[in-house]
């Protein structure tokens, strides 16, 4: 081919290079962005909703079960439980509205039509409580079933599909960008070989237009990959030291939470104090609840949740105290002075632990919020850059090429 | 944002590009329609499965051997040496498994504390032990858990509305029959039942492991026999419409009514049960029989039966005697309803 006839080419060649270097580059940033996106406005929210769903759910079955100790439910506990409900119900509504996705549906359907029997059931309970009716108890025992073998499972359940889903849009969007680092290796590797070729055919050293195409290529690849970098990191941040010690620290309050439940149904029920619920919160909750913070606590090194979560432990330690008093004042036949003490020292000492949990979930989840999204932010004004880049790698590479064809006509 | 995303779309469509963002919009969701089935308490059997480990009344059996009285009882206090009572004295309490659940006989009263004509009994054997009515133990079970609870010596007594019948003096002995009950059923005020005849084909609960849940299986045309832990569990499911009615003895079922105004007893029953205490049947431990048998002898003579009997049961029953001690006879007693 003679030399205009290949400056031609090149030219061709140089703008569309540049136009597809534009389309990867925008393609990884709107993919970046989505999975950003998710995490910050779709799948993070979720799985707080989610979270809140099960944690009101656990809440409500403790504070009920506790309530129903006193005879006369206390009005804050009345309202705590009326609270843990509608919060309950409104985020399984949004989780409804904001997750289509078919698997989660029948769970959430179960939540939905269940949480109402659950207050029903309750309702009698409390109804013939007053009336000190011993049916009271058959009637919570009823409700407490329901809870545990029907809604906390669907609730777990949706919660882990929703932070499965989290940790899915974490991975996509801090991944690394193989098919834009790719496409820039090769357009590099053509470019240099292209302006070598017509540096010997044209005895000219450097066409400035290839050049300054090529300059622009590196500037905007920088660019790039050092957004994506500075969106990885706020969104690890996110993950690290808000959303991953969040979870720990909430699996961790979902155990305390029934560990307390389950103190007052042994009391409430019949089976004495050596009964299947005593046995579960004494062999499997209480050293679950210890394996939990342990784990809570090193997830959660220097995340804003952690003083929190030493406290937590601390705490819990006092609390088992007060419930192996419960036991023993139970198990020495001593029943009044066993739903005394479970009423008034078990429960204060259960609650801070579980108000640290519920702080340092706080805590965890404002700093994922704020990471979550720096890292979003980090990718604002890449998308309309990179293309601009992309048009500009053209103009440029064409006008160098053009001119050095000009000189043959 | 959603400006960026229309020109990634614009520029990408022109580079034959798709992406997710460009995606058509999503079908709405499949949603789950249809009511569930109402939640069941948890240990709720239904139909065949629910005769499991029940047990039928009568029989034919002969007597247990030296358990009628001998003589006056040991003082209080100063049980013979080796006996059974002086192990129960040694350990400072007597274990007696007792029910929690059911009004007038075993259940909690406002304050926490166990009570009823069961528990009151149970107190007059301990009296007779220690010389105090409360050197007591009580263990809640459920009705499923008195004769294993015998067996392996987890109590010492029981005392929770227990029929003698020939299959249970295979495995526990019984004290002489302590008070006569009947099983009749328990409906919905507005219901036009008035005999477990008219019961066919419908459910009707009663605790597993009863001689009740064996006889709702007798009845023709048999009712679909429902069974639960406690007897509270079979008014939770009347309450909520679940089954047609609760069957058992008439001294069980005034404990339900009385918790519920809107439930009637049909008050003429179609058994007549003989109720004794449980304990070991072990020949070793036959001294134990006979002076519980010898304790409720005192009680028929001194009023002190009729004075628990009136002051928890004759109030929501007919009034009754104590009836007499047939320590050569195992099952067999008369009622007057019968």
């Amino acid at each position: 081919m003679r030399t205009p006839g290949r400056l031609r080419a090149v030219l061709v060649a140089s703008v569309v290079g540049s136009l597809l270097w534009g389309a990867v580059a925008a393609w990884t940033v709107e993919q970046r962005l989505s999975a950003a996106n998710q995490v910050v406005a779709g799948s993070g929210p979720l799985s707080d909703d989610a979270q809140q769903v099960y944690q009101s759910l656990s809440d409500a079955d403790a504070t009920e079960a506790n309530a129903y100790l006193s005879g006369i439910e206390p009005a804050s506990d009345i309202t705590r439980v009326h609270d843990d409900i509608s919060r309950a119900e409104a985020n399984v509504l949004a989780i409804r509205a904001g997750d289509r996705d078919p698997s989660i549906q029948a769970d959430l359907t179960t939540l939905a039509t269940g949480i109402p029997s659950y207050t029903d059931y309750v309702g009698e309970a409390d109804a013939f409580n007053r009336g000190q009716q011993p049916v009271g108890a058959a009637w919570l025992a009823d409700a407490s079933y329901l809870m545990r073998g029907t809604l906390l499972p669907a609730a777990s359940s949706v919660y882990g599909t929703e932070n499965a889903r989290l940790n899915a849009a974490y991975s996509q969007a801090t991944g690394f960008p193989y098919l834009a680092v790719g496409a820039a290796i090769l357009l590099g590797l053509w470019a240099i070989a292209a302006q070598y070729r017509l540096a010997r055919r044209t005895n000219r050293v450097l066409n400035p237009g290839l050049v300054a195409a090529s300059l622009i290529g590196l500037l905007s690849l920088g660019w790039l990959l050092g957004s994506l970098a500075s969106a990885r990191s706020g969104l690890l941040a996110g993950q690290g030291q808000g959303s991953a010690p969040a979870q720990a620290l909430v699996q961790a309050e979902v155990t305390a939470l029934r560990m307390h439940s389950d103190e007052s149904l042994t009391l409430i029920s019949r089976d004495g104090a050596d009964d299947a619920t005593e046995r579960e919160l004494q062999q499997s909750l209480w050293p679950l609840l210890g394996r939990q913070l342990v784990l809570a606590q090193s997830i959660g090194t220097q995340s804003p949740g952690e003083r929190a979560a030493e406290a937590a432990a601390r705490d819990a330690q006092a609390w088992y105290r007060q419930h192996q008093r419960v036991y023993s004042a139970n198990s020495n036949g001593n029943y009044t002075g066993a739903v005394t003490l479970a009423v008034t020292a078990s429960t204060t000492s259960f609650r801070s632990v579980e108000v640290a949990l519920a702080q340092g979930t706080a805590a965890d989840q404002a700093a994922f919020t704020r990471s979550a999204a720096r890292g979003d932010h980090a990718l604002g004004g890449l998308l309309p850059g990179m293309l601009a880049a992309a048009l500009l790698m053209a103009g440029a590479g064409a006008w160098g090429l053009y001119n050095r064809l000009a000189e043959y006509r | 944002m959603r400006i960026s995303a229309v020109a990634a779309c614009a520029a990408t469509t022109l580079l034959v590009l798709i992406t997710a963002a460009c995606g058509t919009a999503t079908s709405p969701p499949e949603v789950a329609t249809g009511a569930g089935a109402l939640p069941t308490p948890s240990g709720v059997a239904v139909g065949p499965a629910a005769l499991a480990g029940s047990t039928p009344l009568g029989g034919k059996c002969g007597p247990l051997p030296d358990v009628a009285p001998t003589g006056p009882l040991p003082q209080p206090g100063h049980m013979p040496a080796g006996s059974t009572m002086a192990r129960i004295y040694a350990q400072h309490y007597l274990r007696v498994g007792v029910d929690q659940t059911t009004e007038f006989f075993g259940y909690r009263d406002a304050d926490g504390n166990l009570v009823g004509f069961d528990d009151d009994v149970a107190r007059q054997i301990a009296k007779a032990i220690f010389g105090n009515p409360n050197a007591i133990r009580f263990v809640v079970i459920t009705s499923a858990q008195r004769i294993p609870d015998v067996q392996n010596g987890t109590v010492d007594l029981v005392a929770d509305n227990m029929t003698i019948t020939c299959d249970r003096l295979q495995k526990v002995a019984f004290s002489s029959d302590y008070y006569n009950a009947g099983q009749t059923i328990l409906v919905p005020s507005n219901s036009r039942v008035t005999s477990i005849h008219q019961l066919g084909g419908q459910r009707v609960c009663a605790a597993a492991g009863t001689t009740s849940i064996n006889e709702i299986g007798q009845q023709r045309p048999e009712p679909i026999p429902v069974s639960v832990q406690n007897w509270t569990d079979c008014l939770v499911l009347l309450e909520q419409g679940q089954i047609a009615a609760i069957s058992t003895d008439n001294s069980v079922l005034v404990g339900l009514a009385a918790q519920d105004p809107q439930t009637t007893m049909i008050t003429k029953p179609f058994t007549c049960e003989p109720h004794g205490l449980a304990m070991s049947i072990a020949p070793g431990a036959r001294d134990f029989v006979r002076f519980v048998n010898g304790v409720l002898e005192q009680m028929r003579t001194d009023g002190e039966w009729q004075r628990l009997y009136n002051q928890w049961v004759a109030p929501h029953l007919a009034p009754q005697g104590p009836p007499p001690p047939q320590y050569n006879v195992a099952v067999e007693q008369t009622c007057p309803w019968l």
